[in-house]
């Protein structure tokens, strides 16, 4: 083949020629607008590539627990600040993917007032949404966190977690997501010894009809949040 | 005379400046594939390409309104973007050295010319993944953006003549590197016989 062909540049374009992943101007849509508020907020960029990952590993519910763990012990704090709102209003724009109404009506608010709206609201998309999450940090009161198990499907237990939380979060009900040292590894799941932080390693994700089974109220397993592979969190990588 | 596509997409840059997702969501779907498929041309890497595509349109909805936002000219501006995020991801790596092209099993013969050009380009593929980082850039904002060398040079932030110097060099490497992998198919086709 001639370099100084005409035929080079078709040539180039035939042999590069990439597909466009499916679902991605989507994912980045909801990804970017989640994760990138008007507040000051460290890192954005990292949060909206957590936020899309999970989406393409396992669909709007793993991005919400996966997220959920990477801001363990903000999520549901006891002190219900400005920050724990906001990734929450994250969480809850992702797992849902109705970002424009839920992302917008749940910034600003404390942390307990926004689990309380979601569950409340009649919007379509937020009533399909998945279990929320729990993260049941050192730092929340025992009246936080029992408040916070009567209302969610899913408990994280943090690293820091005493026995007793992590009992609670063992209880039947729910996934046990044990997140420990968050920034730089992978998750630790039920029934699964180690998960190696490498984006490229995906596990099972959610089928359609795992999906609808979960969102109709079944007892979601693991697999089912199709957590059951690896993740990079922001410093994963 | 106002160009009704131009209009419409200030509308749009305006909207996201007010923070309206859905005129960031519409822009986002029509400009995706384009800036995906320049993003892995650049960096050949699917995830950190949906990375390098994220990271675009997070600065388009962060900057856009102000003054290092998109003023004319979005897809120029996303190009741009989308160029220098991969630049800087390539320099971020640690450089691979390539001694040899890595062997290449394929007993199945070349009966006919469709075969012969599916070989041909699996071949062009290979050495262009083996060019260096500013080699294929320049080769990718050449033949597949097809922006002029003063282009391709300001979004490479180089010089006219430096990027001019390394287009000649990518294009002698790439001669270079598809006579060694003709060769060695050619050594392990006599081989095999």
């Amino acid at each position: 083949m001639s370099l100084s062909d005409d035929s080079l540049q078709e040539a180039l374009q035939r042999a590069i020629n990439p597909t466009v992943p499916e679902g991605l101007a989507r994912r980045i849509s909801v990804s970017v607008v989640t994760a990138c508020p008007d507040e000051i907020w460290a890192e954005p960029t990292e949060t909206a590539r957590t936020s899309r990952r999970a989406l393409t590993l396992g669909g709007p519910a793993a991005a919400a627990c996966l997220l959920a763990a990477l801001f363990t012990g903000s999520l549901f704090s006891s002190d219900g600040i400005a920050p724990s709102s906001v990734h929450e209003g994250r969480m809850a724009a992702v797992a849902s993917e109705s970002v424009v109404d839920v992302a917008s009506s749940l910034r600003h608010q404390p942390a307990a007032t926004s689990f309380a709206s979601l569950h409340e609201s009649s919007d379509t998309k937020a009533a399909e949404m998945p279990p929320l999450m729990v993260a049941e940090s050192s730092g929340s009161t025992e009246n936080d966190v029992q408040s916070a198990v009567s209302r969610s499907d899913v408990n994280i237990a943090a690293a820091d977690a005493s026995d007793k939380d992590v009992k609670r979060a063992e209880q039947p009900r729910t996934i046990r997501i044990a997140a420990r040292d968050l920034n730089t590894n992978g998750f630790k799941l039920e029934g699964v010894d180690e998960v190696p932080a490498k984006p490229e390693i995906y596990g099972p994700v959610l089928s359609e009809e795992e999906e609808k089974s979960f969102v109709g109220g079944s007892s979601p397993s693991a697999r089912g949040y199709g957590l059951v592979g690896s993740f990079a969190g922001p410093s994963g990588r | 005379m106002i160009d009704p596509p131009k209009r419409s997409e200030d509308e749009l840059l305006r909207r996201i400046a007010a923070r309206d997702v859905f005129a960031f969501d519409s822009i986002v779907k029509e400009n995706t594939a384009t800036i995906y498929k320049l993003a892995f041309r650049l960096l050949l890497d699917s995830h950190e390409a949906e990375d390098a595509c994220q990271e675009v349109f997070a600065k388009l909805w962060t900057c856009a309104g102000q003054a290092n936002g998109p003023a004319e000219n979005l897809l120029g501006w996303l190009r741009t973007v989308c160029t220098r995020i991969c630049l800087n991801k390539l320099r971020l790596r640690r450089p691979l050295l390539v001694e040899e092209l890595p062997e290449q099993i394929d007993e199945a013969p070349l009966a006919d010319e469709l075969l012969e050009r599916e070989a041909e380009t699996k071949r062009l593929a290979l050495c262009f993944e083996n060019l260096t980082s500013p080699q294929r850039v320049a080769i990718v904002l050449t033949y597949f953006e097809e922006l002029p060398n003063k282009d391709a040079a300001d979004q490479m932030g180089v010089s006219l003549k430096a990027f001019e110097s390394t287009l000649g060099r990518a294009r002698r490497s790439l001669a270079g590197l598809l006579k060694a992998a003709s060769e060695q198919e050619a050594r392990l086709e006599g081989a095999a016989r």
